[in-house]
């Protein structure tokens, strides 16, 4: 028992050290921000600071005709998508001083309603915004005009992760004045190879923390309001009110139509994308007449044909590409140029892009009378949860568990004869298992023990090997498989090894419980 | 979807001629009785695909050609694609 005591004690104190450090962390991006901002906030008026000013949505006529022509009919002053109307749109309350002289020679010398004075020089945007947006005021698409209307849209971005984290780099960098972000989850080790704007600094800390923290070091005139909430049905239509565009980079089957439905009731376009393994999918719905992602998709996938991130594994670009596609087609859609009108889908594996033409909006959906839209309950209608963690399961008796701790207490410390049986696959067998374990995949696990039918030699004999001993011990990544496997032994023994008793159990939460309760230092994933 | 069907993401078919024309319904019961390698309930429902599949003909949505009732052609191309719902 001293053993054990001692190990809890240790990971106690593990825990407890983790959590200071996770304070810190947090403490430190505070101060860090409260220091930036003073740092910003003491500068002298400069290009940065009167962007509220020089930004206005009635363009002057005057002096915008010359690069109107120009632009094309798509750029004209019409409104996105129904969207609110600008007084709805959130803004930070303006606290500079609209004429002050400024101490800095590189200031403008006078900040006027619709444009900025350098001496005799008129210019539309202030020096810095000017400067910073050339590039593309520079198309032809984009223009001074699309400029502006990018300045003064807001967008929310559902999702901080895989799609999410190009999409938010992209509509800050281009200059999206504001920018919603809604994530309740936290940023872990695991989700870095592709969630590419949080940081090894930033692990532990909640994604809309880190992902603002991003934002402002590209650029400090993105407006960020940050939601670490859950969208439900209770909040969901108040948030996206506030905001022109919303962006889909969920990860969620519920989420998806939990958005679709909110975004009907509040007409916004929504901006949708997904990604798993090597596959993409891009698609804007609830758009000038086209479908909504009911109109496509009226009956949820069971839950059980839902693969995650988590579970499937995903190449980090692909969900790369998708979000950095959902940028290209929200500026557009902000400034007024034509959208995707098809379902985009990329195969990374053939590198092959495919635009499928789709349905008209259906006449029986919900579209048909968005404003009489309903939200419901979203985990009820798809059968799952709002987000891409696997459940535990349970479908054995409690004698039927085995925890970690008392596995290697009783069995591996004692050295007492037993098999453990690993079923995870391939793959991470090979990525990290106990040095003891046998290995059988899923499938091979349900030829081996089948009530019926042919199993080849090589299974035979492992099925034998297995069932050497008396001890047998069934681990898998959560403990949920595992306990599937339990079952599926029990019945094969009480048939085929009438008389012989077995010890059949199932290793408790599997490796995750290794790492929880026996050896921290072990990888999970 | 692929993995369904033994892993492989393209089959080359040549479908028995009989009297009727093929449409897609009977071609997704072909599927299922002849290359689908393993769990149908993934694959159908019914006498349909199940929901969260799309079903496009020649790279277009399905419901543009009536979805079940559609008679395929010589050389067409169905594909059956799977929604996503990871990021």
């Amino acid at each position: 028992m001293d053993t054990e005591e001692a190990v809890r004690k240790v990971a106690q104190l593990k825990e407890k050290i983790r959590q200071l450090k996770e304070d810190l962390t947090n403490a430190e991006t505070e101060l860090e921000t409260i220091l930036e901002d003073r740092a910003f906030k003491s500068r002298p008026t400069d290009g940065a600071s009167v962007r509220d000013d020089t930004i206005r949505r009635d363009v002057s006529n005057e002096r915008d005709t010359n690069g109107a022509g120009q632009r094309g009919a798509h750029s004209t002053d019409s409104q996105v998508g129904d969207p609110a109307s600008p007084e709805e749109i959130h803004r930070e309350p303006n606290n500079v001083n609209q004429t002050t002289e400024s101490d800095n020679p590189n200031g403008p010398v006078k900040v006027e309603d619709d444009c900025v004075w350098y001496g005799e020089v008129y210019s539309k945007f202030s020096k810095d915004i000017t400067e910073r947006y050339s590039r593309q005021i520079l198309l032809d698409q984009v223009g001074v005009m699309g400029q502006e209307k990018l300045l003064n849209a807001s967008v929310l971005i559902v999702g901080c992760g895989g799609t999410g984290s190009p999409c938010i780099q992209y509509l800050a960098a281009s200059g999206v004045g504001t920018l919603g972000l809604a994530d309740y989850d936290r940023v872990e080790l695991s989700n870095l190879h592709r969630q590419v704007i949080h940081t090894t600094h930033t692990i532990g800390q909640p994604k809309v923390t880190s992902a603002k923290r991003f934002i402002s070091a590209i650029n400090r005139n993105t407006i960020v309001h940050a939601y670490q909430t859950l969208l439900d049905t209770s909040n969901a239509c108040d948030i996206i009110r506030r905001y022109d565009v919303v962006v889909d980079a969920c990860d969620n089957a519920p989420t998806r139509y939990l958005l679709n439905d909110a975004c009907l009731r509040e007409g916004r376009p929504l901006v949708s994308a997904s990604a798993l393994g090597l596959e993409g999918q891009l698609c804007v719905y609830n758009y000038k007449g086209g479908p909504c992602y009911r109109c496509i998709y009226p009956v949820p996938p069971p839950a059980e044909t839902v693969g995650t991130c988590g579970d499937n594994g995903v190449l980090g670009p692909v969900p790369g590409v998708m979000g950095t596609l959902q940028a290209v087609e929200t500026i557009k859609l902000l400034i007024g140029l034509p959208v995707m009108d098809k379902l985009l889908v990329y195969d990374a594996e053939l590198s092959k892009f495919l635009s499928v033409k789709l349905r008209k909006k259906k006449e029986d959906c919900v579209c048909a009378h968005p404003a009489d839209t309903q939200l419901v309950d979203y985990e009820v209608f798809c059968s799952s949860r709002a987000n891409d963690k696997t459940p535990d399961i349970s479908i054995l008796d409690p004698t039927e568990h085995l925890t970690a701790l008392d596995y290697r207490d009783e069995f591996l410390a004692r050295r007492v004869a037993h098999t453990l049986l690993d079923v995870r696959s391939v793959d991470e067998f090979a990525m990290m298992s106990l040095n003891i374990a046998s290995h059988a995949t899923m499938a091979d696990v349900q030829l081996m023990f089948a009530e019926a039918g042919e199993c080849p030699a090589f299974l035979e004999s492992l099925r034998e090997d297995i069932l050497a001993h008396r001890h047998v011990f069934v681990i898998c990544r959560r403990g949920n498989d595992s306990q599937k496997v339990v079952q599926l032994l029990k019945r094969y023994v009480e048939r085929h090894r009438p008389g012989v008793v077995y010890d059949i159990r199932n290793i408790k939460e599997g490796y995750k419980g290794w790492q929880k309760y026996v050896d921290n230092r072990i990888p999970t994933y | 979807i692929v993995l369904l069907f033994g892993k492989v993401k393209n089959h080359d078919l040549d479908l028995p001629t009989g009297e009727k024309p093929w449409t897609i319904k009977g071609l997704i019961e072909w599927l299922k009785l002849n290359k689908l390698t393993e769990r149908p309930e993934l694959f159908v429902q019914g006498d349909s695909v199940r929901p969260g599949i799309l079903v496009l003909i020649n790279e277009a949505d399905w419901e543009l050609y009536g979805e079940l009732t559609y008679e395929l052609k010589e050389n067409d191309t169905i594909m059956f694609i799977s929604t996503l719902h990871g990021g």
